[in-house]
């Protein structure tokens, strides 16, 4: 009898957070509309680095593992945009698939390397690989080297509809967060999300299934820098701007904020993170030029004393 | 490239190396002893610049300068252990690594607040300005012999600290293997603070020394920091004697390393080989042989 | 359900806190003034902050008629915040024009959504050769000099001086590149090496080493801000002060950095469009006040920026505060009917500057402060050099 009753009450939880979040999400369609050119990139920017923060939830939350060279793969996103844009290459269905496959093969020579170590040495060995491709874009002379260049060619979807328009940018960024959310979310719940998630508690047990969790790993670290890169290409059509100060470990610890923020293991929590994240930071910035200041000590305040981020605090979900 | 120029860029490697041993001390012993990430280090290092800008703009002597600014920095380390770090030994890396991020933000728009954003300046006393003629051919900056022989000072107290007293004992036998402290009957969080506010002076001391040469501003220390973490992987985590040959080595692998590497691949690349050298070090050595050159294996 | 309401509330809260502060916009004319205060540049932005108070302080505020609402943003030295904080400014404060910006990387990045955005903007520091050429609009007024024009001439006198071997060395970034090339113009010598290093690369050691093992006997150096501040004392540490002559323009040393730079920066030669000593009344005037709110000379920065803010006053005043009649606007502007501080003012074509170039001295007064001394007019009321490439007329 309990036992139904819990199941319900479960079932009813996921049942009210499916409501929340979809009332967010048309709230964030409706939104654009309102035709305020200053919201509506606010949405975009949030699109844009929900995205970086879902995949990277993939490899903090789901993986057990800390990434603090994510912003690389965003900065090739960011890159593949301007520089196919330099080519001329500036239509939709070429340039995210391109982003996509460059930081596949990038993710997937970081993870093959880094996978085989854990803790300490893998928040190490993530930070130096994304150093090293910090420099190899500052050092980058013909793109404008440390000062980057302006995108030249915004990414179009067809004739007279492209990323510049701030409504076409926050509704196709608003669709890509929704399709890698989905995506993740399906991975997640599917046989293949369970090695993962046995493998960060015990992997011990894995093996002793006959399964070797790195290839798994490895497989979802790639995947997680592609969708990482996609939300590079809307911040490039963000800005109309591409420069390596998004590849900076700051960047980076600014992702991971993000998702212990909303709460790391929950897709959705991340989400919820990236969205406080830009919000705290407009509202603390119109009140002081300090606003570094106290965003620094939300995130320590955060960490100290609480135990889990907003999407734990809203309906008891994840870390 | 001319033997001159050569030899001194030796010496500006060393130099180099000695100021990230300065800094890699700390993070090697917080990491063995505590098994604590701190990101904030590099704004222990501001803040020592800041502190001596600050001294050496109120009292007149500036012996007496230095000894003030050490002074606050133990007190402000010391405060800052017993009120947030020490929350953190139990918790897992990503908080660590996410809350002493958040401290380094605080402390890098902290100063800010204080100073203002105008960049400071240490005026050295004029004995230390100018160059030592070292050879008939070859004179040095003065300032910067100081520094390395004030690093090498530090490290010769430290050595001293380390293997001679009792709580230098505690700390190497907790640096090599944690579980001893407890075993050792030690009162545990004396030792943690000790070692916290003495890895915050020694960054501190760092930035104390560079501020003259440099311009005092927030986030000074940041650039330094990450390659400390190189400095540290490279020379094995929670190993002294790796800090030291580590952070010489890759002092000297930057500066000289800024110097052939273009030659040999060209402009281009090797300007940014020159930056990412050392980074690429750090991966190999992580990805071949994770205990570094001294290090024990982490678990 | 609680939950739901309470996320929701809070939600709520959150956007009418984004939207109250477009509620609270009135009708005067907003000035979004938009400066380099953090970032490695950051000594440029917050002299330009200090000359555009003493114009607020002679203006009282108001253009004529027409009260100022200041909008200030942090372009912190690099192209992309620029870029989102002139996002912000049109965006979300909606100003009616724009001035400032410290660098010419952000110049690079931020002049292009201003013009898009058909609003005017009033540069306050050098210019750009591309914003000058091919890629002039009618929406960008540069008040204060095309970086060539700053240096225009260095050349010729380095030579005239006697250096035979030029050493090249600045900060990897578009003005670096102008300045070093402006600065080879007209030299006769050889050229022995070329070097650009980061904007954040602060300690200059090996490159200084270079430069000694170089066989160098004169150095061109162009380093603003902080940046100049580290090379100098550096320089000096390196026992190189008179031994190798250091030519540059008033980036690298001028009354901002005196005092961090102390007497190694005597006798060095330094270009500018403007310095504290130029003679006429108005700069006297600035100069005077200047001193009185801060206790030193002003540096070029505040200059230009004091320039600025009177060149926009006599615009503003001319179309009665009427900004929407753009082509009244820029008519007015173009005009630039006030009195400079830095003597003769023109607009060219390309909306730069026709003007003078002071060639300068680094001296000692008798009450052992430094001061830049005139040594010559190296350029009179001359024009840039990339005026023909640009379309307007």
């Amino acid at each position: 009898m309990t036992g139904a009753h819990v199941i319900k009450q479960s079932e009813a939880k996921n049942l009210r957070l499916t409501l929340t979040f979809c009332a967010i999400f048309i709230l964030a369609l409706l939104v654009p509309m309102l035709e305020q050119v200053y919201y509506t990139k606010l949405i975009a920017r949030i699109s844009v680095f929900a995205i970086a923060a879902v995949s990277l939830d993939l490899i903090v939350g789901f993986s057990g593992r800390v990434s603090l060279g994510h912003a690389a793969f965003f900065g090739i996103g960011v890159y593949s945009a301007g520089i196919l844009a330099q080519f001329g290459i500036a239509q939709i269905w070429l340039v995210m698939p391109i982003a996509f496959l460059v930081a596949g093969l990038i993710g997937c020579f970081i993870g093959a390397i880094s996978l085989r170590t854990s803790g300490l040495y893998f928040i190490f060995i993530t930070l130096a690989f994304s150093q090293m491709i910090f420099f190899i874009a500052q050092g980058l002379r013909m793109y404008g080297g440390d000062d980057g260049f302006r995108l030249p060619a915004a990414t179009v979807w067809f004739e007279g509809v492209d990323l510049s328009q701030a409504k076409v940018l926050a509704y196709t960024m608003l669709g890509v967060l929704l399709a890698v959310t989905y995506v993740a979310h399906r991975i997640m719940s599917s046989n293949f999300g369970q090695v993962i998630i046995a493998s960060r508690d015990n992997s011990r047990k894995v093996n002793s299934l006959g399964l070797q969790p790195y290839p798994y790993q490895l497989t979802l670290f790639t995947l997680s820098a592609c969708m990482c890169a996609l939300g590079g290409v809307g911040f490039a059509n963000l800005n109309e701007y591409v420069s390596p100060a998004s590849i900076s470990w700051v960047q980076s610890g600014e992702f991971l904020f993000m998702v212990i923020l909303g709460s790391a293991g929950t897709l959705l929590g991340p989400i919820l993170g990236a969205a406080a994240f830009v919000t705290l930071e407009q509202i603390l910035s119109a009140w002081t030029e300090y606003w570094m200041f106290y965003l620094g000590v939300i995130l320590m305040l955060r960490v100290l004393f609480l135990k889990t981020g907003l999407l734990g605090l809203i309906s008891k979900q994840g870390a | 490239m001319s033997l001159g120029l050569f030899i001194e860029q030796v010496f500006n490697g060393l130099q180099l190396g000695m100021i990230l041993f300065l800094m890699a001390v700390g993070v090697t012993l917080t990491f063995g002893v505590m098994n604590l990430i701190n990101l904030a280090h590099g704004s222990m290092l501001m803040i020592g610049a800041f502190l001596i800008a600050f001294a050496a703009s109120t009292v007149h002597s500036f012996g007496l300068a230095i000894l003030l600014a050490m002074v606050m920095v133990f007190a402000l380390s010391w405060f800052i252990e017993k009120v947030l770090v020490k929350h953190l030994y139990a918790k897992t890396h990503l908080d660590q690594v996410l809350a002493s991020f958040g401290l380094s933000i605080v402390l890098n728009d902290g100063v800010i607040m204080i100073w203002g954003r105008e960049p400071l300046y240490v005026n050295l006393p004029s004995w230390l300005e100018g160059p030592v003629q070292l050879t008939p051919t070859f004179s040095y900056p003065l300032y910067r012999l100081v520094i390395t022989g004030v690093a090498i000072l530090a490290g010769l107290v430290l050595w001293y600290l380390l293997t001679k007293t009792r709580l230098g004992m505690q700390i190497r036998a907790g640096a090599e293997k944690r579980e001893m402290i407890g075993a050792l009957g030690v009162n545990i969080n004396f030792l943690f603070t000790a070692v916290f506010a003495m890895s915050a002076i020694l960054a501190a001391l760092g930035g104390v020394m560079l501020g003259p040469m440099i311009s005092v501003q927030s986030g000074m220390g940041d650039p330094l920091l990450i390659l400390s973490l190189a400095v540290v992987v490279i020379g094995g985590i929670g190993s002294l004697k790796g800090a030291l040959y580590a952070a010489l080595l890759v002092g000297l692998v930057d500066t000289l390393g800024r110097m052939v590497w273009p030659s040999l691949l060209g402009a281009l690349v090797g300007n940014i080989v020159s930056n990412a050298a050392i980074y690429i070090l750090m991966a190999l050595v992580i990805a071949i042989r994770p205990s570094g050159l001294f290090g024990r294996q982490l678990q | 359900m609680k939950r739901i309401l309470k996320t929701g509330v809070i939600s709520a809260a959150l956007l009418m806190l984004l939207g109250l502060n477009q509620v609270l916009a009135d009708t005067k004319l907003k000035v979004g003034f938009i400066s380099a205060q953090s970032g490695p540049l950051n000594v440029l932005g917050l002299e330009q902050k200090r000359g555009f108070e003493i114009a607020m302080d002679h203006l009282g505020g108001k253009f004529g008629q027409t009260q100022i609402e200041v909008v200030a943003a942090d372009s912190k030295g690099n192209p992309s915040a620029t870029v989102q904080e002139i996002s912000r400014l049109i965006d979300k404060e909606k100003v009616d024009v724009i001035v400032g910006l410290s660098a010419s990387n952000e110049l690079v990045a931020g002049v292009k959504p201003i013009v898009d955005a058909k609003i005017f903007f009033i540069g306050m520091n050098g210019g750009v050769a591309m914003n000058a050429g091919e890629q002039c609009s009618p929406y960008y007024f540069n008040a204060a000099f095309q970086n060539a024009q700053l240096t225009t001439g260095m050349g010729a006198f380095m030579t005239k001086q006697g250096v035979k071997k030029l050493y090249l060395i600045g900060a990897d970034f578009e003005a670096g590149y102008e300045h070093t090339d402006a600065a080879k113009t007209g030299f006769k010598g050889e050229i022995v090496a070329s070097q650009f290093t980061p904007l954040t690369q602060l300690d200059f050691a090996a490159d200084i080493a270079k430069i000694r093992a170089s066989g160098a006997d004169g150095v061109f150096a162009f380093y603003p801000g902080g940046l100049g501040i580290a090379f100098m004392r550096q320089w000096a540490q390196a026992g190189l002060v008179g031994k190798i002559p250091v030519f540059s323009n008033i980036a690298l040393t001028e009354p901002t950095a005196f005092q961090a730079q102390g007497k190694s920066v005597l006798g060095t030669y330094v270009s500018a469009t403007y310095f504290a000593g130029i003679d006429n009344a108005v700069n006297k005037r600035f100069v005077q006040d200047f001193k009185t709110k801060f206790g030193r000379d002003p540096a070029s920065y505040a200059g230009l920026a004091y320039d600025a803010m009177m060149l926009l006053d006599s615009a503003v005043k001319e179309v009665k505060g009427n900004v929407k009649d753009q082509t009244a606007f820029r008519a007015a502007l173009k005009k630039a009917n006030f009195q400079s501080v830095r003597g003769p003012f023109a607009f060219n074509t390309n909306n730069h500057p026709i003007e003078n170039t002071y060639l300068t001295v680094v001296d000692e007064r008798a009450d052992g402060t430094l001061y830049l001394k005139q040594v010559a007019i190296i350029a009179e009321k001359s024009p840039d050099e990339f005026a023909k490439k640009c379309p307007l007329k």
